[in-house]
Formats: C-alpha cells, sequence, structure tokens
C-alpha cells in the first residue's frame, strides 16, 4: 500500500512538473508581450477600414483610435461605421483574458522565431464590445495565437468551432518609434456557417441568411504615442 | 392655352377645399413629432442595431450612430408608403364626384369647352395635387431631417446590412421620391376613375381604399395561394421606390414595375375617360 502511495505521488509529481514549463513558457510569453505593448502609454492612429462582406456592404471608412492603458479604447468616426474591435491595436491581455486553458503548441513545429498558444475562448456578455457575437456563434469556441518572438507581437490568431475556422486574424507591424511595434496592416477573414447565422424575423433580410464570408482590412496611419491623453475622453466609452 | 386655365381652374377649387390640406397638415404634424422622438431615442436605436448585427456574424461592433436625416426620412418612407393613398384619395375622390353631387356639372358642361378637355383638366390637377403631396413630405422630411439630425452615410436593409456612401444618397433620394409619386399617381388614377362613376365623394374615397387594402393584404400574406395573382395586383410594384436604395440599383426591375405600373394608371384614366365622356349629367 505504501508503495502505491510512493508510486502514485511520483507519477503525479512528475505530470505536474512536465506541466510546469508549459504553464511558464505561456506565463513568460504573455509577460513579455505586455511588456513590449505596455512601452506606449497611450496612442492615437488614424485606421482605413475596408470591409467586404456578404451580409455588410459598406464604403471604406475613416476611424481615429484613441487608446490608454490599461485597456481604455474610444473609437470616433464621422458618422458611424460597423468595426471589429477585436483587429484594433489592443493589449494582448484583452484578448488572453477571455482564453482559458492556454497552453504552448509544439506539434506541429511553429515556423522559426514564433511561438504558438492554444486554449479555449470564452466570451462573456461584457465582452461583446469586442467580440461582438450572438449566444450561439460564442458556444465551444477555442482559439490558436500566433507570437512573433523577435517583436514580442502578436502576429495572429484563428478562432474555430470544432473543424471550422470562423475569424483569421493576420497582423503586418510597424515601427512608429523606436523599439515599440505597432499594427500597420491587419486582415481579418470571416466564415461564419449558416447554422452560426441566427435569423430574427424583425431584421428585414430580403433573402434571409446566407453563410457569411468576408474580408475586413484595417491599416493604421499616423501613430502619435505617448500624447498623455486624458482619461475624461474614454469617459463615454466606443460610441 | 385653354387647357392651361382649365387646369388652373381646378386647382383652385382644389386649394379652396379644406379636405386638400388635410394632407399636409398631416404630414406637417407628423414630422417634427418623429423628429423630435428620434432626439431622443437614437442611443437605444444605435444599440439595438448593433446587437441585431451580432447575429450576422464576424462579430463588428456599431460605432457612432445611424440615425441621421437621411436615414429617419427612409424609415418614414417604409412606415407611411401604406397611408399616403388615403391622403391621396381624399382629392382625387372629390374631384368629378363632388361636382356631380354639388350640382354644378349641369352648368359647368354647358359651356363651350369638351368635356375631355374638362375631365384632362381634372385628372391633371389631381396628379399634380399628388405630386405637390409627396414632395411637400419630401421636402420637410429631409429638410427638417438635415437641420435636426444632420446628413451622412445610409443605412439600409437589402441582403443584409447596407450602407450607402452619403455622396449618392441624396441622388438615391430624388429617384425614391421620383418613384414614390408615380406610384402614388396609380393611386390618383384609381380613385379618378371612381370618382367618375359616381355622385358623391365619400364613395371613391373608400372604395379606392378598399381595393388597396384588399390587395395589399394578398401582396403581403405569405400564402402560396396568392403567389399566382400576385404579378396582376398593382400594389406588388409599390414598393419599386425602396429599389432605388438597392446596390446595384435594379434598372431592369425597376422599368418593368414602372412599365406594369404605367399600364394600370393608363386604364384607369382610359375608364374613366370613356364614363365621364358618355355620362348623363342627371343631378
Amino acid at each position: 500500500m505504501r508503495n502505491l502511495v510512493r508510486i502514485l505521488t511520483a507519477l503525479v509529481c512528475s505530470m505536474y512538473l512536465s506541466f510546469l514549463p508549459a504553464q511558464t513558457d505561456v506565463t513568460s510569453v504573455r509577460e513579455k508581450l505586455n511588456t513590449q505593448f505596455n512601452k506606449t502609454k497611450d496612442f492615437s492612429v488614424d485606421v482605413q477600414l475596408s470591409l467586404k462582406m456578404t451580409a455588410i456592404r459598406m464604403p471604406q471608412k475613416k476611424i481615429r483610435v484613441f487608446f490608454k492603458q490599461p485597456d481604455h479604447v474610444k473609437i470616433e468616426t464621422n458618422g458611424f461605421a460597423m468595426v471589429p474591435q477585436y483587429g484594433l491595436p489592443l493589449s494582448p491581455e484583452t484578448l488572453f483574458r477571455a482564453v482559458s486553458d492556454m497552453i504552448l503548441v509544439t506539434e506541429p513545429a511553429p515556423e522559426d522565431g514564433t511561438v504558438r498558444l492554444m486554449g479555449d475562448l470564452q466570451i462573456r456578455d461584457e465582452d461583446r464590445q469586442i467580440w461582438n457575437f450572438s449566444r450561439k456563434q460564442r458556444r465551444a469556441l477555442s482559439i490558436e495565437v500566433t507570437v512573433n518572438t523577435r517583436l514580442w507581437v502578436i502576429k495572429g490568431y484563428e478562432i474555430f468551432r470544432g473543424e471550422d475556422k470562423l475569424i483569421h486574424v493576420q497582423t503586418r507591424y510597424t515601427e512608429p518609434e523606436n523599439g515599440i511595434y505597432l499594427p500597420e496592416e491587419t486582415v481579418i477573414l470571416i466564415k461564419v456557417p449558416e447554422e452560426l447565422s441566427d435569423y430574427q424575423p424583425d431584421f428585414p433580410f430580403e433573402e434571409g441568411i446566407s453563410p457569411q464570408d468576408g474580408k475586413v482590412t484595417l491599416t493604421f496611419k499616423n501613430y502619435r504615442l505617448n500624447q498623455g491623453l486624458d482619461e475624461s475622453l474614454f469617459l463615454e466609452g466606443p460610441e | 392655352m385653354l387647357l392651361l386655365r382649365l387646369i388652373r381652374n381646378e386647382i383652385t377649387k382644389i386649394i379652396g377645399k379644406k379636405r386638400s390640406l388635410i394632407g399636409f397638415a398631416a404630414i406637417g404634424v407628423l414630422m417634427p413629432v418623429i423628429m423630435f422622438a428620434f432626439s431622443y431615442h437614437q442611443s437605444g436605436f444605435s444599440s439595438d442595431f448593433s446587437r441585431r448585427s451580432a447575429n450576422i456574424g464576424g462579430g463588428l461592433i456599431m460605432v457612432g450612430t445611424p440615425v441621421n436625416g437621411y436615414f429617419i426620412t427612409h424609415l418614414i418612407m417604409n412606415f407611411l408608403w401604406v397611408h399616403i393613398p388615403f391622403l391621396i384619395t381624399l382629392v382625387a375622390g372629390d374631384v368629378i364626384a363632388g361636382e356631380g353631387g354639388a350640382g354644378t356639372f349641369r352648368i359647368y358642361l354647358t359651356r363651350p369647352v369638351s368635356r375631355l378637355r374638362i375631365v384632362i383638366s381634372k385628372l391633371c390637377a389631381s396628379l399634380l395635387y399628388t405630386a405637390t403631396v409627396i414632395l411637400f413630405f419630401a421636402g420637410l422630411s429631409l429638410g427638417m431631417g438635415i437641420l435636426w439630425h444632420g446628413t451622412g452615410d445610409l443605412v439600409v436593409m437589402h441582403k443584409g446590412i447596407l450602407i450607402l456612401s452619403s455622396h449618392m444618397v441624396p441622388w438615391r433620394f430624388i429617384l425614391s421620391f421620383t418613384f414614390a409619386i408615380l406610384v402614388m399617381w396609380v393611386v390618383t388614377a384609381l380613385t379618378f376613375m371612381f370618382s367618375s362613376m359616381v355622385n358623391n365623394g365619400i364613395g371613391p374615397m373608400i372604395g379606392a381604399m378598399a381595393v388597396i387594402i384588399v390587395s395589399f393584404a394578398l401582396t403581403t400574406i405569405p400564402l402560396d395561394i396568392f403567389e399566382a395573382i400576385r404579378p396582376y395586383l398593382f400594389t406588388t410594384y409599390f414598393d419599386v421606390w425602396q429599389k432605388a436604395f438597392h446596390d446595384p440599383i435594379p434598372w431592369f426591375n425597376i422599368s418593368k414595375s414602372l412599365g406594369i405600373l404605367a399600364v394600370y394608371t393608363s386604364g384607369f384614366i382610359i375608364i374613366s375617360f370613356w364614363i365621364f365622356v358618355r355620362k348623363d349629367i342627371l343631378t
């Protein structure tokens, strides 16, 4: 009996020890991403938004995004626009807060200079300002994040539901100031299958709902860093 | 020249009747109320729109507000295009039948002016009144909307969410209101036809509204049994004004709808001319 307890304890310890480096790696990746992002206290940027989706047709829009640490965001536009807020340069923690059971992916081996993290994406009601998915669409989502370990920025991420890839976000970075990397262009590919599109009779679609495919391109220009943006600017929240 | 004088004469008669002002008064009262209401409900409307757009997928949020003068005008057009016909029938229903009931035709038709000219002048005056009501509606809703809520892109529902760029919206409205006038001329012609048949102004109004309501019901009730008759109902094509806000504009579809409406309008007019010219004036 005593031997059995010893063997079990050894097994549990070995499992824990094998799990610990992975967790340490995830934590360290998050820390390095945050350290890089926290180099900027605040910024504003002009964004050209091009949206081509089957269910939303919108002319090119110009918006201005204001950000202040830790997670204050304000978006200004002339009139209005449909914006994928998750494609904006937000703090990495904004993304990771919604991810649980995150692990480092080693198979298949990531590209040189990158690491991949994987976990379950759990969007709560209060996160809908960032991920405006219906409850039906929010169920059973997973996420795979690719991190550039040379610049310590999020290179891209993919959101899955089972085998279906719903969202693919890919970002190219620029260096507006020495050692600070912020997005230059983000391309979002969206593919929502028909069964996830909720039909609402009071939403007068002429031809019903079909699978929603689309591409959103966000081009970032004129970064103005560390201007000392006042918190009152963000009090109204995103418009 | 004589016809122009006759038309002016008919317009003077229409203006002289208080019922002719009811349409303008109704629109004049309703517009400020709606504009005022939108000032209060703007944010609620935006968040509701954003919530609904979640169902499309893609996780997009709405920034800013879709509510502006163009948006409100488009929304009012959506609500009122079923009700405006009633305002039209008030005048078109009375234009011949009213004079028949008052007994003025007995003197009027003794003048050396052909009946055809008289009926043409009455028709022209009725069509002009209809166009004026629509233009008043357009001017007031767009004018007040722009002054009160400004301009901007227009959100419409066409195969999902369609956002029309602000620079193209005024032309779309011109097109749309032109189509709306042509649609309402069908109502005018129908009421005018009924008006030529009787000597009481109320009958043509109720008759025309009854035809329109029944046709609307058959057009909109989603039952297969009505599918076969829908192409033959003029109300099926009443929504042609909405197509001015589609992208791309379905010109073929619009031409077909307007062509069919023109056939109906001409038919109603020809029947009313035929009845009036042959009519015995007994009152």
